[in-house]
């Protein structure tokens, strides 16, 4: 086994190629204002006039997209209504800056080109994808050969879909994306899984990183001996990606079983033999066939010749080869379920003399297999074919599948080809040369790590590394501000605020940054620093100075603070639940 | 291009475009390996473009590089040979509908290694791309030019006409041009004054997003072009989307319709009128408006080919400040169309003496040596009224006609060439442009415009 990574990182602020906001998907798009309208696509020729594979599959399937279009995220590019925009500099000198610091050639001109997409994932058909940089290498525990990094669009985000249309939200579409695709040099899962956490820390150390659920992607790409290349897309929780490899070639690997078994049986699959047997089942027990008869359906058996025993064959914990098969159909056709002679038919109240019967009509010997499908007759028909296309393969076949939530796999499409990409003809190549000027300096996390653990102790540091306010917190400090309250503030105080229901987004960057400048002048202390924010939270009232005086939070003297401390009896318990607030900290720390 | 530098090295190594080639870095001792590209228009001339096995075309700079053949690829030369104009066959029209290409991007296909644009109008072809046109065959398909439509004028709507006229007299029953979207409606309103007596259908579409991309609108619009000339409709028309989602195409009169829009699908507009059909794509149903009392359908027609254009006509915009020096270039034109302010308006400062009587002169002057002026409004909506304020009452005094006309400005503009194409005499080219013809000049404003629906 072999495997490579592709890492998809989504870039905040403007979309690629038009000025709207980029941003994570609102949950309740349905309240946004918003347009809606809907598509059809065709199977464009691809490059040199073929058509592409992958192209041609989607369209088999006739859809009409429904897309929803928020109005502060979309504009008519979105729409494939207008030509794209100049490309977002900030999004690519992202990508610049990433592959200068893993030591990448930069290509001297950029070329954006269309990839052909046509399941309406994006409007236009195609994604916009341009090469930035090739090679490289990330540096760390394992150290990870990079093959190439692209700077991409994000496609739509599928709401639902049925057999005959998807509903997108575009939201998403267009959303900066950086791929970068390692090497396919994992020998095993656990060294992939290294690699993407290393890709994924790398990439929080850089600002304009998006974060959140879906912020991030893996794509995998996995070749088994004996096997082919498979693309598995869209994994999101990196805590499954170990069970998605080893599943992969689970399935790989049993497949190749299956295959040489069915050498062995010598089956013949010409000899299929396909029967409407909805008679036998007419008043079935079997909601199943009950459901589809009563809908004007039909109930199909199929004779697969000396096939027992293969249908349900375990790749992997919860697939079977029968589910397998099920994945494929459905990739092309509505079909919800089958039924097979390898599993418990008890399950499906099928009677014995129905059994018999159906034994009697197909002739069934015993190492026999036997599939029943009860669907529509055009959908069953469709359903048998691909069925019989899918267990005649004689060779496993390259194809793109989609990550499931339980680190399974299944069946997307066959795998897209080169020739699924051609120039972007509304845009001209970009040379990068001009940007090279304005790169953003990348500091390693074990320098960041090394220097803010002095500052702030190794806790806090390594929170803040990881926190998407690293880049506030880095900022303040360039303020002078002090550095552990700052930390403190970004990283407790506003967390505790908000589970407090308080609108956090009203502490802006200035506002926190005057709060934490009396800090560090030492006008108030750590515990007012607190309160004084929550005050402003609670009064709506930014003016922090008129704040402090109001609420009388001004730090005492030492002296004073010792005055007190005495008056108290030197109790500190007493002392510190009457005047917390005030109280001159330095007194106690030299003490 | 590629620049000398980059094309001396190729000559020298004997490199040709197309052929899988290495370029190696000295100084990182790194190897790029890909399929050398043509160079595009305006970019960087010391840069390679290199197609990567994985699809990517990327730019080398080549300064410190080695570069090397490695083999010589088959496969640019096929795209090159394939986009090779096919040589055309004397056809037979009878009976069937034709494809006209006049250029544009419906009619056009992208060379997919360089992004180049050529022609595509081989039958055979689009119904490969488009397997639903089956249905209109016998399906014919003859170029007449291919041009991007800014660049199409009278001289192309004289050759289109007559064209147009040989494919119909030879008995075809119905013509789809083809056509870029910028100048679309000029050209529609040039046909329509050109055929007379046409009786059969002939629809002109065009296509807002490149047929390459798969959103491309061009095949709802071919589609929904054919489906409306199967229905028999007889005359001048415009075949084009409705609105922003794949659902149906409006037909527009050729005299009442504009390009409202640079880029969107839904871009074309009729003004004043309703357009005359909405035609469902999906569904592939054709309702007609009935409002509508349209030319009569007659297998045998006879057209009067009038094809001659005037290019000595002028279109000005009236703006605040229009100064008589510039009305007294319209001179070396033989008639001009106004797009006036308002209900017909130009700058007549009638608060400064001195300027009010130059461009009352200019103006008189103008009519006086025999060129026809004519009013149109830049409002597009609405008609023009000379009556109603005292510039108008003093520009109709003056003899610019186009009172109680809602014709669009482009409309009146071919019609105006077309005019001074037929006569010369300004008396009888103001007759001519006053008489209605398929509806480009109303009696009445109608309310059933008013509510254009999305």
């Amino acid at each position: 086994m072999r495997c490579g990574l592709e890492i998809h990182q989504r870039v905040e602020g403007k979309k690629l190629f038009t000025a709207t906001l980029a941003q994570m998907p609102d949950a309740e798009i349905e309240k946004l204002p918003s347009i809606k309208f809907f598509r059809q696509l065709n199977p464009a020729a691809g490059e040199l006039g073929q058509i592409d594979k992958a192209a041609v599959y989607e369209s088999k399937k006739a859809k009409t997209f429904f897309y929803i279009a928020p109005f502060k995220n979309c504009s008519l590019v979105d729409m494939d209504e207008e030509p794209p925009d100049l490309i977002n500099q900030d999004a690519l000198i992202y990508a610049l800056s990433f592959s200068k610091f893993i030591g990448a050639k930069i290509v001297d001109e950029i070329y954006v080109m269309r990839k052909i997409v046509v399941d309406g994932s994006n409007v236009s058909g195609f994604q916009r994808t341009a090469l930035v940089s090739l090679g490289g290498e990330i540096k760390g525990s394992i150290n990870v050969p990079i093959q190439t990094v692209c700077i991409e669009e994000e496609s739509a985000g599928i709401l639902s879909q049925s057999y005959d249309s998807t509903n997108y939200r575009l939201d998403r579409q267009g959303i900066a994306l950086i791929e970068i695709s390692t090497e396919p040099v994992f020998l095993n899962s656990s060294d992939a899984k290294k690699a993407a956490l290393q890709i994924g820390q790398l990439l929080r150390l850089m600002p304009l990183t998006m974060r959140g659920i879906g912020s991030i992607r893996q794509d995998v790409n996995i070749s088994v001996e004996g096997g082919a290349r498979v693309e598995i897309k869209g994994l999101q929780n990196i805590e499954l990606l170990e069970l998605l490899i080893n599943n992969e070639v689970k399935r790989q690997t049993q497949l190749i079983e299956i295959l040489k078994e069915i050498k062995k049986r010598k089956i013949d699959f010409s000899s299929i033999l396909t029967k409407d047997v909805s008679k036998i089942f007419e008043n079935s027990a079997c909601n199943i066939f009950l459901n589809a008869l009563k809908n004007g359906g039909v109930v199909y058996a199929l004779k697969i010749p000396k096939f027992r025993g293969l249908l349900g064959t375990e790749l992997y914990t919860n697939k079977r080869f029968a589910t397998e098969v099920l994945d494929y159909i459905k990739a092309y056709c509505p079909l919800k379920g089958l039924i097979h002679s390898d599993e418990n038919l008890e399950k499906y109240k099928i009677s014995s003399s129905e059994l018999n019967q159906l034994k009697k009509e197909l002739e069934l010997e015993e190492e026999d297999s036997f599939v029943l499908i009860a669907e529509k007759k055009e959908i069953v028909l469709y359903a048998i074919d691909l069925l019989i296309e899918r267990i005649k393969q004689d060779s496993l076949v390259s194809e793109t599948r989609k990550a499931n939530e339980d680190g399974s796999s299944s069946f997307l499409r066959p795998i897209g080809s080169w020739m699924r990409l051609y120039p972007e003809t509304d845009l001209r190549p970009i040379s990068t040369k001009p940007y090279l000027k304005s790169l953003i300096k990348i500091v390693p996390y074990s320098e960041r790590l090394a220097k803010y653990e002095k500052l702030i102790g190794r806790d806090l540091a390594l929170q803040i590394l990881n926190s998407h306010n690293l880049f506030l917190f880095e900022e303040f400090l360039e303020h002078g501000l002090e550095p552990k309250q700052s930390a403190i503030v970004l990283e407790k105080h506003l967390v505790e605020f908000r589970r407090e229901g308080l609108a956090i987004e009203n502490l802006t960057k200035e506002v926190l940054i005057k709060a934490l400048r009396l800090y560090s002048q030492k006008k108030i202390n750590a515990f007012a620093l607190a309160e004084l924010l929550r005050q402003a939270l609670l009064s709506n009232n930014f003016d922090l100075e008129e704040l402090v005086k109001q609420k009388n939070l001004y730090q005492l003297t030492e002296k004073e603070t010792e005055k007190l401390f005495e008056q108290e009896g030197r109790d500190i318990k007493k002392f510190m639940q009457k005047y917390r607030l005030i109280a001159n900290m330095d007194f106690f720390n030299k003490k | 291009m590629y620049g000398k530098k980059i094309l001396d090295i190729l000559k020298k190594k004997k490199i040709e475009i197309g052929d899988e080639i290495k370029i190696y870095y000295k100084d990182t001792k790194k190897e790029f390996r890909g399929i050398l590209l043509p160079k595009q228009l305006g970019s960087d001339p010391n840069c390679i473009v290199l197609k990567l096995s994985s699809g990517y075309n990327i730019g080398l700079d080549i300064s410190g590089a080695i570069i090397e053949k490695i083999s010589s690829s088959a496969v640019v030369r096929e795209v090159e040979k394939k986009g090779l104009k096919k040589e055309e066959l004397q056809q037979e029209y009878k009976n069937s509908f034709v494809l006209v290409g006049a250029g544009g991007t419906i009619s056009s296909k992208v060379d997919y290694l360089t992004g180049a644009v050529d022609s595509k109008l081989n039958p055979q072809e689009i119904v490969e791309l488009y397997p639903e046109l089956k249905r209109f065959e016998p399906l014919k398909a003859k170029n007449v030019f291919n041009l991007l439509s800014e660049n199409i004028s009278q001289p192309e709507w004289e050759e289109l006409a007559k064209e147009i006229k040989n494919i119909f007299d030879d008995g075809a029953n119905a013509v789809v041009v083809l056509h870029g979207t910028d100048t679309l409606c000029y050209t529609a309103a040039a046909l329509n004054y050109a055929l007379e007596g046409l009786a059969k259908p002939l629809i002109l579409c065009g296509s807002q997003r490149s047929s390459d991309r798969p959103s491309s609108d061009a095949r709802q619009n071919l589609f929904c072009s054919l489906l409306a000339a199967e229905k028999k409709i007889a005359g001048v028309y415009v075949c084009m989307h409705a609105t922003y989602s794949d659902d149906f195409n409006y037909l527009h009169l050729a005299t009442r319709v504009r390009k409202s829009h640079s880029s969107g699908r839904w871009a074309f507009r009729s003004i004043g009128l309703r357009p005359v059909a909405k035609i469902y794509f999906k569904e592939k149903q054709v309702e007609l408006n009935p409002e509508f009392v349209l030319p009569k359908f007659e297998e045998k027609q006879k057209i009067i080919l009038k094809n001659k254009f005037s290019q000595a006509v002028h279109l000005a915009w009236a703006y605040p400040g229009l100064k008589p020096e510039e009305i007294k270039h319209w001179a070396k034109y033989d008639g001009v169309v106004i797009a006036g302010t308002g209900l017909g308006h130009l700058p007549i400062y009638s608060h400064q003496q001195e300027l009010h009587k130059k461009v009352i002169s200019e103006l008189k002057e103008l009519i006086a040596s025999g060129v026809v002026l004519v009013m149109a409004s830049q409002t597009l909506e609405g008609r023009v009224m000379l009556q109603t304020y005292s510039t108008g009452r003093i520009l109709q005094d003056i003899g610019i006609i186009g009172n109680g006309c809602d014709w669009l400005v482009e409309t009146a503009f071919v019609k105006l060439c077309w005019a001074l194409g037929q006569s010369k005499d300004p008396k009888k080219v103001k007759e001519l442009m006053l008489k209605p013809i398929n509806y480009d000049i109303n009696p009445y404003s109608s309310l059933e415009a008013l509510e254009q629906e999305e």
